[in-house]
């Protein structure tokens, strides 16, 4: 038996029902595919009447062309009423199923299921919804993998994530929010994965909003967070479908909004703003380097102004002598003490990175060029900055821009503030301290209830290789237990049981 | 949401570890040798196997109350009057040993890197993150120390590598035992100190009571196993790497072999080095901080306008101003040989004629408790 054929043998029992005999009832059946969908709120049905019987025509109103489906299906049904409903509808393919299974897995795969009163064949029409445009998000650009961004419209959305996790079991749950705004917004989960009490959880909370306007995801974060007087972020978000994709995958849940193009992901752990899809696309030893280099600049983006000015102001011994003489010379003409030039300098940077952003793409390259280049040569030459400090908020800054997510990057670059005065006034016990307490906080944080520093607190000695370091993907059999999934099952441990086959020996 | 999340017998050996080794750490070799010479480490030895002795005797006696701390079951054998005078009692001592290793580290601290910052800021430095940590659950607190542990294994790479670069010379360990007994064992008494810490189980262990009574002392247990390895490794490599006529002059001699190690980028390790145990005296500080929270939130259980946070907050700042009284190194001792005395009462005495009581009048939990 080739592995192949084991492998179709096989089946997983969770994912796949077995069939049933469903009865012909037209009600039942809607109610089955209902439930088969997980009352998924993008479900639609439209009730015709097609040769004196009732005639419904199901689908998932995301991944469907409503258009196509208007003119090829529904107009041609009424202006006929009679006849064979091959020969009425146009289309380039109509299957006809008997299985509910099969027609649940085509009608979220972009099909429309025609159900007629007392017949036992369901008809399957192929009507997609194809979406040409590609809008490459900015802020989160890859060199290996989709380059689909997210649109503002929420059906369009639904509809990248769809195509991604094409299985009925992904449930969207629409709902509006906002007294005034009636903003419209979608809350996306796979329904036999992610926990029910998570579920109700954030059902829990988002009842509780009450607001006259809710204009972005922006105010729904501010609402449901744990913690509002956190620096660290505890959404994630992004406007990469495949991202999300991944993440429901995990178990965690997705709220899309009308009119935006970032997605909230939650509950999200700190290593999450620390991870990119890329990081799945390329092979792991790449990807494993990237992320102790991630891991690196977060590092360095938070402590090395703080332990320069610890350094140069309290505890000159810990370098060594020679490095402290091509500081020191640098320094000699230098006015100021060492918090001051650091502070500077970091402001100057946040202004530079303020003023590019809001100005268009070609102005914002002379900003460049002349905050970077102009600034930062006058500024040493001038005497007002020494060489090293610019060398050292330019490392900051660039370790900064290596962390994926821009939230965590700038409540990096804000934390610090606090580090470098603490520096400035105790050195290195004082970063030390300050650590600490960032630790501290972290640990304690929670994103829904999730301790946002698994697994490192609580340490899961077993979950780091996917964090430090990430392992081949085939290596990680189980989901993490922090989400409580509802079956961990990610890969079978024969998934590579091809190495058997072709033993040769 | 609200589910319990099970604690694991590795958190409670962090915890415990994280509690024992503090202050002590960097000066334990010195004291040691002070009394027992170059015997120092079976002193350590020593100490660690009377430590084993106490723990199995706090164990004993919490596992007769499984789901109880020992603030709750005072009342119940020793009467409610006198239960509450023993709460208060180890409010006291709780106190007395926060403000007791605040004030070592600032010792410590003021030597070695901070000398001109005056000693309440150093304190404050190190009393908000015990007081910000202290006034969290066990499961936040031991997540905390889980982490920091790493820190340990760190100072542990460091010796090994003086060790081996360090000339060092093993003959001043010999001859073994010739200082005979009673000095070793008042060695021992030094040693002791550095080790309070465990007493923490008895406030513990209802928390960890799910992984099975055996799991609770095999991990208290392995903690002080640990504990003990360390110190007398510390002690070994101190003795072998100082002669003893320097031995006697260098009071952190853990921080002065460190000092001995030259890296390409980092030219004194023994500052870094001094900045990083800051964070394993939080950490007992913290777990005190703890003990002292559980305490008066029981006391006042009664009163619902206290909080947790402000038990921890107002007994901290208490040991605060405790811990800035002493002016002179005289003082600290004899704050020190006070410390020493209650813990003699707190940590045996009172667990010892607890379990009397309780053997002898047959006083358990119920079953259905």
């Amino acid at each position: 038996m080739s592995g192949f054929e084991r492998k179709n043998k096989r089946r997983v029992k969770q994912l796949i029902d077995t069939e049933k005999v469903y009865s012909k009832n037209l009600e039942e059946k809607i109610e089955v595919i209902k439930q088969g969908l997980f009352s998924t709120d993008d479900f639609k049905t439209r009730e015709l009447t097609f040769n004196e019987k009732a005639l419904i025509i199901l689908f998932v109103d995301s991944v469907i062309d409503n258009k196509n489906l208007q003119s090829y299906i529904i107009k041609p049904i009424n202006e006929n009423r009679h006849g064979e409903l091959e020969n009425v509808i146009s289309a380039n393919s109509i299957i006809s199923t008997k299985s509910i299974d099969e027609a649940l897995g085509a009608m979220v795969d972009g099909h429309c299921l025609i159900m007629t009163e007392g017949s036992e064949l369901m008809y399957l029409v192929c009507m997609p919804k194809i979406d040409e445009t590609l809008n490459e998000p900015i802020n989160e650009k890859v060199i290996r993998g989709s380059h689909q961004g997210f649109s503002e419209s929420i059906t369009k959305n639904i509809h990248y994530i769809r195509e991604r996790i094409s299985n009925p079991k992904v449930t969207v749950k629409y709902a509006t929010v906002g007294e005034t705004t009636k903003t419209k917004y979608a809350l996306i989960y796979i329904s036999n994965l992610t926990d029910p009490d998570l579920l109700k959880t954030i059902e829990n909370r988002i009842s509780y909003i009450k607001a006259d306007s809710i204009q972005s995801p922006g105010y729904f974060e501010e609402y449901l967070e744990d913690d509002s007087f956190s620096p660290f972020p505890q959404f994630l978000n992004t406007e990469r479908p495949d991202r999300v994709a991944a993440n429901l995958m995990e178990g965690r849940v997705a709220l899309v909004m009308e009119g935006s193009p970032t997605v909230l992901i939650f509950p999200v752990t700190f290593f999450s703003f620390l991870q990119t899809t890329e990081d799945y696309n390329n092979r792991s030893f790449i990807s494993s380097f990237f992320r102790i280099v991630r891991l690196f600049s977060f590092i360095i983006a938070l402590c090395l102004p703080a332990v320069y000015i610890a350094v140069i102001s309290f505890n000159y011994e810990i370098i060594p002598v020679e490095i402290i003489f091509s500081i020191k010379s640098s320094l000699e003409y230098v006015p100021f003490p060492p918090l001051i030039e650091a502070m500077i300098m970091q402001l100057t940077l946040e202004l530079l990175r303020e003023a590019s952003i809001r100005l268009p793409n070609p102005i914002a390259q002379t900003i460049g060029v002349v905050g970077g280049l102009v600034i930062g040569t006058a500024v040493v030459e001038a005497n007002l900055v020494s060489n090293t400090m610019v060398i050292v908020v330019a490392l900051t800054a660039i370790s900064s821009f290596v962390i994926p997510s821009n939230e965590l990057s700038t409540s990096l670059r804000i934390l610090g503030f606090p580090l470098m005065l603490m520096a400035a006034f105790f050195g290195i016990f004082g970063i030390v301290i300050g650590l600490m307490l960032i630790f501290i906080h972290l640990s304690k944080l929670k994103s829904f209830g999730h301790h946002y520093l698994y697994p490192m607190a609580p340490l899961d000695i077993g979950r780091l290789k996917d964090i430090l370091i990430r392992v081949p993907i085939w290596t990680l059999k189980t989901r993490p237990d922090d989400l409580k999934t509802q079956y961990k099952w990610r890969a079978s441990s024969a998934s590579r049981g091809w190495k058997q086959d072709e033993k040769t020996d | 949401m609200k589910k319990q999340i099970k604690l694991t017998s590795i958190q409670l050996t962090f915890f415990i570890i994280q509690t024992q080794i503090g202050v002590g750490i960097l000066g334990l070799p010195f004291n040691v040798f002070l009394v027992s010479k170059n015997d120092a480490w079976i002193s350590v030895l020593i100490a660690g196997g009377i430590v084993q002795v106490i723990i199995t005797i706090l164990w004993l006696l919490a596992r007769r109350f499984p789901s109880k701390s020992i603030f709750e079951y005072s009342k119940l054998l020793a009467g409610n009057v006198i239960g509450v005078v023993i709460n208060i009692g180890y409010l006291i001592y709780g106190v007395l040993v926060t403000s007791l290793i605040m004030m070592f580290a600032t010792a410590i601290i003021k030597t070695w890197a901070l000398v001109l910052t005056p000693e309440w800021v150093v304190m404050l430095m190190l009393l908000l993150p015990g007081i910000y940590l202290g006034k969290e659950k066990v499961m936040e607190i031991s997540n905390v120390y889980v982490v920091v542990s790493g820190l340990i294994f760190l100072l542990i790479i460091v010796s090994i590598v003086v060790l081996f670069i360090y000339p060092v010379d093993w003959r001043y360990l010999f001859p073994i035992g010739a200082t005979g007994g009673v000095t070793m064992l008042k060695g021992a008494k030094e040693a002791y100190f550095s080790m309070l810490g465990f007493e923490l189980l008895l406030i513990l262990y209802p928390y960890f009571k799910n992984n099975g009574d055996w799991a609770v002392l095999k991990s208290v247990s392995s903690a002080n196993l640990f504990v003990t390895l360390v110190y007398t490794f510390l002690t070994i490599s101190s003795v072998v790497t100082f002669s003893p006529e320097e031995l006697k002059i260098v009071p952190q001699p853990v921080l002065y072999y460190v000092k001995s190690l030259y890296l390409q980028v980092i030219e004194r390790v023994d500052l870094l080095f001094a900045s990083l145990w800051i964070v394993n005296v939080i950490t007992s500080l913290t777990s005190y901080l703890f003990l002292i929270t559980e305490n008066c939130s029981l006391l006042f259980k009664r009163v619902k306008k206290i909080k947790r946070v402000h038990c921890t907050v107002f007994w901290g700042f208490s040991a605060y101003i405790i811990a800035l009284l002493p002016e002179k190194p005289e003082e600290m001792d004899i704050l020190n040989t006070w410390v020493l005395n209650f813990s003699y009462v707190f940590v045996l005495a009172i667990p010892i004629l607890f379990l009397g009581i309780s053997l002898i009048f047959k006083k358990k939990e119920g079953e259905s408790a």
